[in-house]
């Protein structure tokens, strides 16, 4: 007989969601500003992975040495692709494929590259974590760390949004580019704002992902569906959308899960969740469904 | 004069839009650029801001060379320029909007614009916090032109500030920007479709057909002027009278 731990199952889809959040913000983010999907996102979610591996793991230094290094090393690789590649295809006036094909040549280098320095097999951080058991749910430390990590990134960002002048430029180059420029916006460094931190956030994302289950060169790419998924739900370039998204996908995953294992189906049958999204959704309400409903809401 | 061009010729891509146009402007005065649909009013204003390609000519801001400079430098160097369309963020409040505009200025000089604003445009003044894709279309339409003002331009280059609103509407936005332009001594620059508002709230109106300038006079001699509404006829269906 099957029993659910349904109190455990809430926990681990708040888990889920808050990696698909800190994967899917700066894709969200950085396709609203530069109008093109980025594939080379994931390999800013696999190098955060690796180099917190490296730090954590085989340098032995501290936790939050090798996650604040996670964070900028694949931000200013983000920062670096984007000013490098993307924005000088973008003024010889790449169209939207050049710039997605540019990206996925780009992902495939930088993931070949990494598994040079790291070799292909999985890679684990052996530390252990401490644990809770309360009730019927089991709590790991490095959960608390991420949902902590998610609280503040959300906090932090909805400030930054809502309440600084950097925040209001990005929403309004993501609004109107022409017209951001139009009044003085200065959307080059409003852009490399946002690739630096989207990137960063990429970076985190594979950190976690790491430190939950083991580094692959493929860690990025893994994560880069659902982080498309979310992005396409929550609406690009809706920051809020991507959070709800989030979530929303978060639980879906761990519930397909649940009833892959009941059907007696493979689990890996879970992408199709993500994918039956972006289809569902593209076709149904292009501009995303939360940001639709957010607007209805007038919130 | 504050701006000027000199044979300017702007355009998209490989096209030639405007051809060899030269235009200027002084401060205080009230320029129109009228023309027929397609005679290159916008393109040419788009070009003295950077947004299409100049193919020639110069763009001279105090005598100083600035064609080709990106244009959030030019909006910084003093040239205020609102779009005919999507000249406001939707999804950013009515005071967002205004603070994006002044976002290089610190922030006490841009609270006081802001206010000053404010104060020259009263109908927007109790709906701050409302978003600005709610107004309506005149509404959009002072907020883009408050927009434009809260970053201090010298010059303000208006493209179709009138275009989809009504007769009492426009009257307003004309009303406004004679005001603007007399009490602040700001050189302004209007692309307009309707001739004869334009040449009634004018100074001085150049005439471009086909992306060539073909008159340029006083407005008041353009008003009672047979040529161009001769020259008009032969590009809209238009009656005499209505010029």
């Amino acid at each position: 007989m099957y029993t659910l731990n349904l109190p455990q199952i809430f926990f681990n889809s708040i888990i889920t969601g808050s990696i698909f959040m800190l994967a899917a913000i700066g894709l969200s983010l950085s396709y609203s500003l530069s109008r093109f999907p980025n594939f080379a996102h994931a390999e800013y979610i696999t190098l955060g992975g690796y180099i917190g591996f490296l730090l954590f793991e085989q340098l032995n230094m501290h936790l939050y040495i090798a996650f604040t290094a996670s964070f900028l090393v694949s931000g200013l690789l983000s920062l670096l692709s984007y000013t490098v590649l993307f924005k000088p295809l973008q003024d010889r006036g790449a169209p939207m494929v050049y710039l997605m094909v540019a990206s996925i040549g780009l992902g495939i280098t930088i993931r070949h590259i990494i598994q040079q320095i790291w070799g292909g097999s999985p890679l684990t951080i052996r530390a252990v974590w401490p644990r809770w058991d309360i009730g019927p749910l089991t709590i790991s430390g490095l959960y608390l760390y991420l949902i902590a990590t998610v609280i503040s990134t959300s906090i932090v960002l909805h400030l930054l949004l809502a309440s600084t002048i950097i925040g209001k430029c990005i929403r309004a180059v993501s609004d109107n580019i022409e017209l951001a420029s139009s009044v003085g916006v200065n959307v080059d460094n409003v852009s490399r704002f946002v690739w630096f931190v989207g990137g960063g956030l990429a970076g985190l994302s594979g950190f976690f992902m790491v430190a939950i289950a083991n580094a692959i060169p493929l860690l990025g790419w893994r994560l880069l569906i659902p982080a498309f998924a979310v992005t396409v739900l929550g609406g690009v370039g809706s920051f809020y959308g991507a959070l709800i998204a989030a979530y929303t996908l978060g639980f879906a995953e761990n519930i397909s899960v649940i009833g892959l294992t009941a059907l007696g189906l493979p689990t890996d049958l879970k992408m199709l969740v993500f994918f039956i999204t972006i289809v569902v959704v593209l076709l149904a309400k292009p501009e995303g469904i939360i940001a639709s409903i957010r607007r209805g809401l007038r919130v | 004069m504050l701006l000027r061009t000199v044979d300017l010729s702007v355009g998209y891509g490989d096209l030639k839009i405007v051809q060899n146009v030269s235009v200027e402007v002084k401060g205080g005065e009230v320029v129109s650029l009228i023309g027929p649909n397609g005679s290159g009013k916008s393109t040419l204003i788009k070009g003295i801001v950077g947004l299409a390609k100049v193919f020639s000519g110069r763009v001279l801001l105090d005598e100083l060379d600035v064609t080709g400079l990106p244009t959030y430098k030019l909006i910084r160097m003093g040239i205020g320029y609102v779009p005919q369309r999507l000249n406001i963020f939707p999804n950013l409040s009515v005071k967002e909007n205004l603070e994006v505009s002044g976002s290089w200025l610190d922030k006490n000089r841009m609270r006081r614009k802001i206010q000053e604003v404010m104060d020259i445009f009263p109908e927007i003044k109790h709906k701050m916090d409302c978003k600005a894709g709610l107004l309506s279309g005149g509404e959009r339409q002072i907020l883009a032109l408050a927009r434009a003002l809260v970053a201090e331009p010298r010059v303000l280059l208006l493209d179709e500030p009138t275009a989809s609103l009504s007769p009492m509407m426009a009257d307003k936005i004309f009303r406004y920007i004679r005001d603007i332009a007399f009490t602040n001594d700001i050189a302004i620059m209007i692309a307009e479709q309707n001739v004869a508002k334009a040449l009634k709230n004018s100074d001085r109106s150049y005439v471009l057909v086909s992306g060539r300038c073909v008159s340029v006079e006083s407005s008041k001699a353009h008003l009672s002027d047979d040529q161009l509404k001769r020259i008009y006829l032969e590009f809209m269906s238009i009656k005499p009278d209505s010029l």
